[in-house]
């Protein structure tokens, strides 16, 4: 079904294609944003930009629907012009997660299927005779492709009605894809912009931003670690070597791309080896250093997801940095789970 | 110069695939394919393509190999390395294998034997070698009517999970015996080509059920029993909902014997009321692994792999992998035998008994007997026997 949204709606929800046609309409180039007349627009891109680096999240303002849709493509240009590749990725979310709290408020659930459609292309089908409150359906395979992005173990096909190649969808599930499409969706325009030169009221919102982005974590740095802080599948493969048991194929693949992956040399691996069942130090070199991406393709081997490691029963899960990590090679640099604290109904 | 009974098993492998070219199965669309083939008394040869089925066949008969596989995946490049090849889509496969069932007959047939001394044992191979202490142990998995039967099975609730929660139409569906410990099935949908591996390994876990959640059939750890009794599943709901509830149904909880049988959805309050959400929780996971279906995961994701070529014999049985048409009808150990009665004369350093056309042979224990062609290389291709000189 296609509906008319109005000037609120299109400000709600800037990245459609309805209030891309609109923005059009005004008819207006850089220099024309970057003037006076049009501070207000600018100032509130600029605001976008650092809510997102501030707070993770974009505000809604909808005082001046116009103001609020213009400010979202200029907001863009602004982060594009910034050349920080952190940043794009950052008000992306931030953007996305903006949508998702208007989403999730969203009375109106033709507004919702409709922009289900439109950002992700893909057929949504009204369905009645699904579970109770899953009045929505879309092919599994559709599904996947999105599902897989998350790591929530409710959005593990496992856990969702599916029948007949279709998986039943409740409202909220709707908004989270929305979600995570829009923030891909920002992203690859982002990537594909191009920014032409800027007037200086802009230029000097860019430099703004800049000085105030922090620099980029980078987790995927190569950090020592010491053994007791390896995560329990891997310290569970390492004492089955040590006792003398054959951990299965997979397990030796965890363990070996971890050790590769946070520093350890192709011989510190090796040296782990010996008392396996089975060792022949020619045949382990060659794997090891088939992992390690010193032979055959070429490509160093990634540490299989926690997902992954949960489907070869491999996983041995605690309760204090487990819960925040998708992956082993994760465990440790992530702050551990607080435990939630029961409040009271006295 | 080969060993006798390596070429034996190729001089056989290779008048069969003469006579009866006509019964490899050729792939459609095969140039986009990579083929490999196993060579008896050699290594993997992979990465291979072919333009017409005359050029295939010409191969197989001129290598008789112990193995022809090709690839599931569609490539840009098949004959390239694995990075360049270009992936563009793939079948979507499933192997089960009755050696990952753990059916009780494996403690009675599988064998191993110490690499280092003459030392062997019946059942799972040990850690070590009781007799001189050695790690390197051969282990030997056999196959009976009882482990390819409960392998049977498997494949029927896969079936009917592909047909029922994926909504694949029949006509896609192709079951094949492997030749050796199983089957494998094979999806030719334009949906599931497309799949990714990721998605891949969600359907597999899926499939397997590993993953589910309480809250899926309504437990929770705070919810009241009267919640929960208008949301537990009944026995007759579609997808992992009514597989729980059908397991749960007949489940024998200590203290609750002799419970089984009645409404689905008052059982399983009951066992919930008397296990607690811990145990409850756990007994949920033996009831996904037991209601899934027991597939090997890595063939399913692995979206480089190349499969055994339907049509061809194996290796290891001589038997072949052949399409199977009616699975409730069909004789794994007599259907798939397709080499001849003709006599050889082998020696046998052991064997568990088998059966094959109905015949039935062994035990065996260092003895030398006579028999017809594809007893013999059921037992030559294992490495339980060798070709006496002499034998035509």
């Amino acid at each position: 079904m296609d509906i008319q949204l109005g000037r609120a709606d299109l400000a709600k929800y800037p990245f459609l294609s309805q209030a891309g046609e609109h923005a059009k309409a005004f008819d207006l180039d850089l220099s024309d944003l970057g003037s006076a007349e049009y501070a207000p627009v600018a100032e509130r891109a600029k605001e976008r930009v650092l809510e997102a680096v501030r707070k993770g999240k974009v505000s809604d303002n909808l005082v001046n629907p116009d103001v609020e849709l213009l400010s979202f493509p200029l907001a863009m240009v602004l982060v594009k012009a910034t050349g920080l590749e952190h940043l794009a990725s950052r008000y992306a979310l931030s953007e996305a997660l903006r949508v998702e709290g208007l989403l999730e408020k969203e009375t109106n659930i033709n507004v919702i299927a409709y922009i289900f459609r439109n950002a992700l292309k893909v057929e949504l089908e009204e369905a009645s005779d699904g579970p109770q409150g899953h009045g929505f359906a879309i092919r599994f395979s559709e599904y996947l492709k999105r599902s897989t992005q998350f790591h929530e173990p409710e959005w593990k096909l496992i856990n969702r009605p599916v029948s007949k190649g279709r998986v039943y969808l409740a409202k909220h599930d709707l908004v989270r894809l929305i979600r995570a499409e829009i923030r891909r969706m920002i992203y690859q325009r982002l990537k594909s912009l191009t920014v032409p030169r800027l007037p200086p009221l802009l230029d000097q919102f860019v430099k703004e931003i800049t000085a105030r982005t922090p620099p980029p974590r980078r987790v995927e740095d190569v950090i020592p670690v010491s053994p007791d802080m390896y995560p329990p599948c891997v310290k569970h493969a390492l004492d089955m070597l040590k006792n003398g048991q054959d951990p299965p194929h997979f397990a030796r693949f965890l363990m070996t791309t971890y050790l590769l992956n946070i520093g350890k040399s192709v011989d510190d691996v090796i040296g782990i080896f010996p008392r396996a069942a089975d060792f022949n130090e020619r045949v382990t070199r060659y794997q090891v250093e088939h992992l390690a991406g010193i032979r055959g393709g070429k490509v160093k081997y990634r540490v299989p997801s926690c997902k992954n490691v949960v489907s070869h029963s491999f996983c041995f899960r605690d309760s204090v940095y487990c819960p925040n990590i998708v992956n082993p090679v994760q465990y440790g640099r992530r702050p551990p789970a607080v435990k939630k604290v029961k409040k009271s109904n006295a | 110069m080969l060993d006798p009974t390596v070429d034996a098993l190729k001089r056989i492998f290779k008048e069969h695939y003469f006579k009866h070219s006509d019964r490899v199965e050729v792939p459609i669309r095969m140039s986009e394919r990579e083929f490999g083939y196993w060579p008896f008394g050699g290594g993997m040869i992979r990465h291979l393509s072919f333009k017409t089925p005359g050029e295939l066949i010409a191969t197989l008969v001129k290598e008789a190999p112990k193995g022809a596989y090709y690839s599931c995946g569609y490539y840009h490049e098949p004959t390239l390395p694995m990075a360049e090849k270009g992936w563009k889509s793939g079948d979507l496969v499933f192997d089960i294998d009755a050696d990952d069932l753990d059916s009780p007959c494996k403690k009675e047939h599988d064998r191993w034997t110490c690499k280092k001394c003459p030392k062997m044992g019946i059942g799972i191979r040990p850690e070590k070698c009781p007799a001189c202490g050695n790690t390197r142990i051969a282990q030997l998995n056999w196959v009976c009517y009882k482990c390819l039967d409960a392998s049977k099975r498997e494949v029927f609730k896969l079936l009917d999970m592909l047909e029922g929660d994926f909504g694949v139409e029949e006509k896609c569906l192709r079951t094949y015996f492997s030749g050796n410990m199983g089957y494998h099935i094979s999806v030719e949908d334009k949906i599931m080509e497309d799949l990714n591996q990721e998605s891949r390994g969600e359907i597999v876990d899926y499939v397997v059920g590993i993953g589910l959640l309480p809250s899926i059939i309504g437990v929770a750890k705070q919810s009241s029993y009267e919640y929960l009794s208008s949301k537990l599943p009944s026995d007759g709901e579609e997808g992992w909902r009514g597989r729980i509830a059908g397991y749960l149904k007949d489940y024998e909880l200590k203290g609750l014997e002799g419970s089984g049988g009645g409404d689905a959805k008052a059982k399983i309050l009951s066992i919930y009321k008397k296990s607690g959400y811990e145990r409850f929780r756990k007994l949920l996971e033996q009831a996904s692994r037991a209601a899934g279906v027991a597939i090997d995961p890595n063939v399913t994701t692995d979206i480089h792999r190349i499969f055994r070529m339907p049509g061809t014999l194996h290796g290891e049985s001589g038997l072949e992998k052949m399409k199977v048409e009616n699975l409730e009808r069909f004789d794994p150990f007599v259907d798939p035998v397709l080499l001849k009665d003709e006599e050889v004369k082998v020696s046998v350093k052991f064997a568990p008994p088998f059966t094959l056309r109905g015949v039935k042979y062994g035990p065996y224990s260092k003895q030398e007997v006579v028999l017809p062609e594809a007893a013999a290389v059921y037992l030559m291709g294992k490495g339980l026997a060798q070709i006496v000189a002499g034998s035509p």
